[in-house]
């Protein structure tokens, strides 16, 4: 096979000054992209929103999509170093120590009925509060902040029952799932009291 | 007895073998037996005699004694004693005696008489007083002081045969006889016993006195008045007696019969009993065991005849057929019929063996019969080991056969070796035509050759000079390949170099990879750090709002960064790729460069044998030219020696039509021989 070597040696002259730092995208490139961010946080936020919008944190469980209340939830920490509790329900996913703070860990899928995938370093613990009661949620992922509007929240299946139930507040029109978070931390059946 | 036929011989074998025992058991054993039941018979008459003169003298006796009381009786001894002292008989003594005595005799009825007889003989006491007996013997000889009978007399009154017995009578002091008592009486009671012994169906007993006398007899009218010792033809009898011997008598006769009689003495009297039978009676079962005998030895004798007559008719019978054959074998004669007989013994083997042997002769002449008329297709079989005649024959006949055979075998070799002959002559014939043929065209192909053989020569010239050439060329292609072994190992480093430089790049692109993921897990942390800051801001309500966008903001930055990240590992998972195919590459370069080292090398090699074998052709050109030269020479002298092959191979052709000519004659005359053996028929299909 017949090689150009004269052109090999150009291509990797290209290459070697495109590596090198300070080589970037033009600047009247880099100015639109700028400019367009900006035009899209500078719109009036509710300008089309009707009656009373409540902020929510949005997550994904088992490729159904959640979300908690915000004023729920303290903080995402990864789901990291957790610690398996012996002679404690299915649902109890086990302990995690977030800056010196205990918390358990609540697997919603199993209270839900979800399919399993296992745990992995990619999924995040929400921690959630109300009062004195605290405890986290496993998630698959954590999609950010959004609001929603308490008019479009429907409510619940009839056909749903028990924990589900009692546990979602509402679904909105694209079928985000949002999380009766009041219920959940003051539900008594949540807290493990067992002696072994 | 040597002239009899075995018949004859057998017969009165057998018979006399039965006949003479027959005779002697029978003629022995009748003998005995009737001299031993005769001998019985004697003895039982006698034994019966015995005893019947013993009761008699009882009898006797008892009279005796009757007489001797008397005798002793006082009355009786002082009358004789007054009688003998006075002389007469007078007195009270006798009276009283007289009583006495009449008194016993009328107790008594057998006493006839008893009777007191003084010393003179007188009577002086008793039925017959006076009666003067001292005539008397019996008188006499009791006065002389013995007890005596007198003779048997018959009594006039009773007329029965009476006797007498005179007993002394001594004086008181017991010395002197005064007189004597007699006493007579009747023997009836004696008579009557005798009389009633009856001996068989004819025998009788009886009495006789001292003088043979009969005393009793059956017949009455010979009592008293007939003696034995005066009848004639009765005097062994007569003998007897008077020997006075308990016996028996030889035979004798009496009134025409021929009897046998046994004596027994009375010793008292004097007289004898005397048994008697008829002798036919006393040997009646001596002849009746005699007669049996007799009878079955003569059954016996007729029986054995008959079966030995047939018992040696059976046996000989079949000699005689067997004997006649014989006869005609030995003249010579072999059409003899036996028949072959089913007797299982020594007989019906030897007919057996017979036939056998008829048959083996037979069929021995039968194989000399077509021996003589030139057929030896017969196979004799001997019937063992020692038949001589067999064997010889059979070896005549398998030596001739043989002889034979091997003459035939012989002729037939001779004429189909004739007939070959014959054939490889004309093959000869043709053969050496085609030889001076064919010599004819060798002599030009050797021409042709010696001319191809110059060729060779100026062609063996040329490849020498190629040769040397060709050498020369080699020497140059060697060194060519010495400088291409060279390059080639310069190629192998310039490779080795890239190879190393190759793996450095690997090695920095993993660099690379590692800082990505650091990158990446920094914009995850980013990313839950704005979440947590938008959690914040919203919960500061209408005053975080502001920090809410730049937390938004955070989060779409690190997940550009998180996407970038992925993009740059995707394009050094690329470049890894390319990485390691540069490296194969380098490797495949690699042995290439060093097949191509190996390959150069060799070829090398190669061209330096060429250059040797080329010298090696060279110089054998040189020497095919000369030998080229050589042969050009010996191809004339083949040319010369082909001529003299012709003419050889001319000569050879007269020759064989000769040998052609002699050949046929000898044939001619193996197919004689050959018609000669033929004659001759030695297995079931000739020879020929």
């Amino acid at each position: 096979m017949k090689r150009d070597w004269e052109q090999l040696h150009r291509s990797l002259e290209d290459m070697r000054m495109r590596l090198e730092p300070g080589y970037g995208m033009p600047e009247a490139e880099k100015d639109k992209v700028l400019r367009s961010r900006a035009r899209l946080l500078g719109r009036t936020p509710g300008a089309e929103s009707v009656g009373e919008r409540i902020p929510v944190m949005e997550f994904s469980l088992a490729r159904e999509r959640y979300a908690a209340e915000i004023q729920y939830v303290r903080e995402v920490h990864p789901m990291r170093s957790f610690c398996r509790l012996p002679c404690t329900p299915p649902f109890i996913v086990g302990i995690i120590n977030i800056r010196g703070q205990i918390l358990s860990v609540v697997d919603i899928k199993r209270l839900f009925g979800l399919p399993e995938k296992g745990i992995t370093n990619l999924d995040k613990v929400l921690v959630t509060q109300s009062g004195t009661n605290i405890f986290g949620i496993l998630v698959d992922a954590v999609a950010g902040m959004r609001e929603v509007a308490i008019r479009d929240l429907h409510p619940p299946l009839s056909t749903l029952s028990g924990l589900q139930k009692e546990y979602i507040r509402g679904i909105t029109r694209e079928r985000l799932i949002v999380l009766h978070m009041e219920n959940m931390l003051s539900d008594k059946r949540l807290v493990i009291h067992e002696e072994v | 007895m040597k002239d009899f036929s075995i018949s004859k011989k057998l017969f009165i074998g057998g018979l006399a073998a039965v006949v003479i025992p027959i005779l002697v058991i029978g003629i022995f054993s009748s003998y005995r037996a009737t001299t031993t039941i005769k001998d019985l018979a004697q003895e039982n008459l006698k034994s019966l005699s015995a005893s019947l003169a013993e009761a008699v003298e009882i009898g006797m006796f008892d009279q005796v004694a009757t007489a001797k009381k008397v005798s002793f009786s006082t009355a009786v001894i002082a009358a004789a004693e007054k009688v003998a002292r006075d002389g007469v008989a007078v007195g009270k003594e006798v009276a009283v005696a007289h009583r006495e005595i009449e008194k016993m005799r009328e107790a008594d009825d057998r006493l006839s008489s008893i009777l007191l007889v003084g010393k003179d003989g007188i009577v002086f006491a008793g039925r017959y007083k006076g009666l003067d007996l001292h005539e008397r013997d019996y008188i006499s000889k009791a006065l002389g002081g013995t007890v005596t009978f007198g003779s048997v007399v018959m009594s006039k009154v009773s007329g029965q045969p009476n006797v007498v017995v005179s007993v002394p009578v001594r004086a008181p002091d017991g010395k002197e006889v005064t007189g004597a008592v007699v006493i007579g009486f009747e023997i009836k009671y004696l008579t009557d016993i005798i009389d009633k012994i009856k001996i068989g169906r004819a025998g009788y007993a009886y009495l006789v006195d001292e003088h043979s006398v009969f005393i009793t007899h059956p017949i009455k009218e010979n009592i008293l008045k007939v003696s034995i010792a005066e009848t004639k033809g009765a005097e062994s009898l007569a003998s007897l007696i008077s020997s006075r011997h308990n016996g028996t008598a030889a035979e004798y006769v009496w009134d025409g019969v021929r009897k046998v009689a046994a004596a027994a003495p009375i010793p008292s009297t004097g007289w004898s009993v005397v048994t008697t039978i008829p002798s036919e009676e006393l040997f009646a079962p001596g002849v009746v065991t005699r007669n049996t005998i007799m009878v079955t030895g003569i059954l016996f004798m007729v029986l054995s005849s008959l079966f030995f007559y047939f018992f040696s008719q059976t046996l000989v019978r079949p000699l005689g057929s067997m004997v006649e054959a014989a006869g005609k074998i030995a003249m010579g004669n072999l059409n003899v019929d036996i028949r072959e007989d089913e007797r299982r013994d020594e007989i019906g083997e030897l007919a057996r063996y017979f036939v056998l042997m008829v048959r083996s002769l037979r069929e021995k002449a039968d194989i000399a019969e077509r021996f003589v008329s030139n057929d030896l297709t017969g196979r004799v079989m001997p019937s063992s080991a020692e038949d001589t005649l067999g064997n010889a024959l059979a070896t005549m006949v398998e030596k001739r056969r043989r002889q034979l055979k091997k003459t035939v075998e012989d002729v037939n070799i001779v004429a189909s070796s004739c007939s070959e002959i014959m054939t490889s002559i004309a093959q000869l014939t043709s053969s050496a035509s085609e030889t001076s043929v064919a010599v004819s065209q060798t002599t030009t192909t050797v021409e042709e050759v010696k001319q191809t053989t110059e060729v060779n020569s100026r062609k063996a010239k040329q490849v020498s000079d190629l040769g040397r050439k060709a050498v020369d060329i080699s020497r140059v292609g060697s060194k060519a390949v010495r400088d291409a072994i060279s390059g080639m190992e310069r190629i192998h480093e310039q490779v080795e170099s890239i190879a190393d430089m190759v793996v450095r790049l690997s090695e920095q692109n993993q660099a690379i990879g590692e800082i990505i993921t650091t990158v990446s897990d920094l914009a995850e942390q980013l990313n839950l750090l704005a979440v947590n800051a938008s959690i914040e801001a919203a919960k500061a309500g209408e005053h975080g709002r502001g920090f809410t966008v730049v937390a938004q903001e955070m989060r779409s930055l690190a997940e550009q960064s998180k996407q970038s990240t992925s993009q740059v590992r995707s394009i050094l998972f690329e470049v890894q790729k390319a990485i390691s195919s540069a490296v194969m590459a380098t490797e495949q370069g690699s042995r290439a460069v060093e097949v191509g080292v190996n390959l150069s090398s060799q070829a090398g090699e190669i061209i330096d044998s060429l250059s040797v074998s080329v010298d090696e052709s060279t110089s054998a050109a040189i020497q095919i030219a000369a030998s080229s030269q050589q042969q050009l020479i010996g191809m004339d002298q083949v040319f010369k020696a082909m001529e003299n092959i012709r003419e050889a191979s001319i000569q050879i052709a007269l020759s064989t039509k000769q040998t052609e000519a002699a050949v046929r004659d000898l044939n001619e005359m193996g197919q004689k021989n050959k018609e000669r053996v033929d004659l001759y028929k030695i297995q079931a299909a000739t020879f020929s």
